[in-house]
């Protein structure tokens, strides 16, 4: 009943590995279809300290009769399930295999602890707008206008489509 | 294109005018809720394309209530709250049934929908995706849906034939009538653009959209 996007990304553990599990984990989500999926691309990790894997990241639009709220705890659940299993003798904040951002919720605009519709940064983030213009090339971010024209403002981040998919 | 003006835009056509695609841009771009078919729920749908007599009412009846399920589900919601945009116009169903059922058949269906009585409200536009068969043919073979892939031309020139009588009668709601022949409202922003102007400026009860006319 309501189009929402949603934003995967991953750099550690086999990225595309990951991408590729939580894409058929948001197929199983209650009440919800996932309508369409773009393809993996591939960025590298900007203002960090010390060098980091690149990040591959998707962009899925799904039709749902879930809230915001009920769909965000069901995408933790499946961040839970994917993240790397803690090592005891390591670090304790283990970093994470993967990141789910709901991105867009239809209309929905909201700013509550926890939950930002839209996603708050997702108009100056390349690794967001180019995925989600190939699959939704005339979609609107409340407040922000036209996804492709938020798109052509960052078009000096490096953003690339990988090869092929995981098939798994 | 002001959609909240026009609370819900049904977009219709035979298979593979590409009235999903066109729907799910519309409601990425206005901010609408969708209300689409679910032809992958329909677990008769693929034996139907492969034994048409045999699986057309059981297909059709798991559409029928489908349908109802949604507009119930549309109701306790508080109905079109929100901006609508939906894939399917509910009186498709009876013309589909009209098309693949036997008359027997056709008469249970008649009393099964009868008793339903589906409470449909009335689009405040529709929006027609008009296309010749051999380029409906192409686009659903381009799709690879596979159990579409076994259908006959001549199944979907019937199916196209079905909508043009039905909209040629068709009077319950503004309705725009859109050649996409030569459009590509998913990957050319200029289509897409022209055809939101389009329906922003449209006024009558009946009108036609062809690439090259201006908007």
């Amino acid at each position: 009943m309501t189009l929402a996007a949603i934003g995967l990304g991953s750099n550690l553990a086999h990225p595309r590995r990951q991408i590729a599990r939580a894409r058929y984990a948001l197929t199983r989500l209650p009440r919800t279809r996932v309508l369409a999926v773009s393809r993996n691309y591939l960025t590298a990790p900007i203002g960090t300290t010390g060098p980091q894997p690149d990040y591959v990241n998707a962009v899925a639009i799904v039709d749902t009769s879930l809230t915001p709220r009920a769909l965000l705890a069901r995408l933790f659940e499946i961040e839970r399930r994917q993240r790397r299993r803690r090592d005891p003798d390591g670090p304790r904040n283990a970093a994470r295999t993967l990141d789910l951002d709901l991105l867009l919720f239809s209309s929905r605009r909201l700013h509550a602890p926890g939950l930002s519709l839209p996603h708050p940064r997702m108009h100056l983030r390349g690794f967001v707008l180019v995925p989600l213009v190939e699959i939704a090339p005339h979609a609107a971010i409340p407040g922000r206008g036209l996804a492709s024209r938020a798109l052509r403002a960052v078009r000096n981040q490096r953003v690339v489509p990988t090869r092929v998919h995981v098939s798994r | 294109m002001d959609l909240s003006k026009r609370r819900y835009v049904v977009v219709e056509g035979p298979i593979g005018a590409g009235k999903t695609s066109l729907a799910r841009e519309l409601a990425l771009r206005f901010q609408a809720d969708v209300l689409l078919e679910q032809p992958e729920d329909n677990p008769f749908l693929a034996r139907f394309y492969e034994d048409r007599a045999r699986y057309a009412l059981p297909a059709q009846l798991t559409f029928l209530f489908q349908r109802v399920d949604q507009l119930r589900a549309l109701t306790q919601l508080d109905l079109f709250r929100r901006p609508t945009v939906a894939d399917f116009l509910f009186d498709k169903d009876p013309l589909f049934a009209r098309l693949n059922l036997t008359d027997d058949e056709y008469a249970l269906y008649d009393k099964i929908h009868a008793h339903l009585k589906p409470q449909v409200p009335s689009p405040d536009l529709v929006v027609y995706l008009q296309a010749p068969v051999p380029v409906l043919t192409e686009r659903v073979h381009r799709r690879g849906v596979e159990y579409e892939q076994s259908m006959p031309e001549s199944y979907l020139a019937r199916v196209a034939d079905a909508y043009t009588r039905y909209f040629y009668a068709y009077d319950d709601a503004p309705l725009l009538i859109v050649n996409s022949e030569r459009l590509n409202f998913v990957d050319d922003p200029e289509h897409f653009e022209l055809l939101t102007r389009r329906i922003a400026a449209m006024r009558g009860r009946r009108e036609f959209f062809n690439l090259g006319q201006s908007a």
